[in-house]
């Protein structure tokens, strides 16, 4: 996703979604290994992902992203939820997401 | 009361695994979603799961898609002669429907292939042919109540019968979605939809 976009899209997103400002903004950068497999519990935060990996598969139940899986019509750049990621390249791999953590209404 | 509609989008599942992301657009007079149906229609071959007995007897030279029986060493079954056989109907795949302005999944199913008589025992032990006749009970829509806003409704479909069989099958899936729009009732009130209206007018006239 281009990252002028990103910005934008997380903005009126929220503000859609009835959370105005009341969001906290996080960068994950994750450095995968080999073969390596992670789990995020990412629960109501949205996690968008900011650039196109090669040799990462990204699955949560709001769908995939994988460039190299042949059998999916569309890729999702935005996951919440339980979002399993692997590397399955033989070399080492970096995802970049903007976590984006809304502020819960009973804790303002 | 508003007036329900019908929107039915078909999605086609051609390998094994695929996994299918699709919108579908309600009309712009749309005031909630209420009822989801799903169905399943089966473009290319597929056999029912049998478990439980020795009918129907696959040939020996075909290899079974589910054989809970084993065979010995000499060919032969090793399960008793009289007993029943229960066609199952097989999960399809996975159906999620999400709303534009909601982050949440609000309807999630697995889809099932309907076969004849699925899931009733053979109970002529193979002797007579099974009646074509469906005893299957007809599907009801699941009540459900999503206010809208926008018009597009998201869906993601994954295929897991195809990933279990791993094969290729051609199969399409139907999504029924029913909405309330903010045209008035012309006196049809199907029954997911909310009949407070009519309940309170029942009790009026009893009281009054």
């Amino acid at each position: 996703m281009v990252k002028e976009l990103i910005s934008e899209y997380i903005r009126s997103r929220m503000e859609k979604l009835n959370y105005g400002t009341e969001y906290y903004i996080e960068f994950r950068h994750l450095v995968l290994q080999p073969g390596q497999h992670k789990d995020i519990e990412a629960y109501n935060d949205l996690m968008v992902l900011v650039e196109p990996v090669e040799g990462v598969n990204i699955k949560s139940d709001f769908g995939m992203f994988d460039l190299s899986f042949d059998r999916i019509d569309e890729l999702q750049y935005v996951h919440q939820g339980f979002i399993s990621i692997h590397n399955y390249s033989p070399s080492l791999n970096h995802v970049q997401f903007v976590q984006v953590t809304p502020i819960l209404k009973s804790k303002k | 009361m508003k007036r329900a509609r019908l929107i039915i989008k078909e999605v086609q599942v051609t390998k094994q695994g695929e996994i299918k992301n699709f919108q579908i657009k309600l009309p712009k007079n749309v005031q909630r979603v209420i009822a989801i149906d799903t169905d399943v229609r089966i473009d290319s071959r597929i056999d029912g799961f049998a478990t439980g007995g020795i009918r129907p007897a696959p040939k020996l030279e075909e290899k079974p898609m589910f054989d809970s029986i084993p065979i010995g060493s000499d060919g032969a079954r090793s399960a008793p002669f009289l007993s029943w056989t229960l066609q199952k109907n097989p999960v399809a795949g996975k159906l999620k429907l999400k709303s534009m302005e909601r982050t949440y999944i609000f309807y999630e199913e697995w889809l099932h292939f309907i076969l004849f008589n699925g899931g009733i025992p053979d109970m002529s032990m193979g002797m007579f042919a099974r009646s074509p006749i469906s005893l299957n009970k007809n599907r009801i829509p699941k009540k459900v109540d999503v206010p809208v806003s926008t018009t597009i409704v998201n869906g993601i479909y994954e295929d897991t019968l195809g990933k279990f069989l791993q094969q290729d099958i051609t199969y399409t899936i139907k999504v029924f979605v029913w909405v309330e729009t903010e045209e008035e009732n012309d006196g049809v009130v199907f029954d997911f939809q909310d009949n407070k209206i009519t309940t309170e007018k029942k009790e009026t006239e009893q009281h009054g």
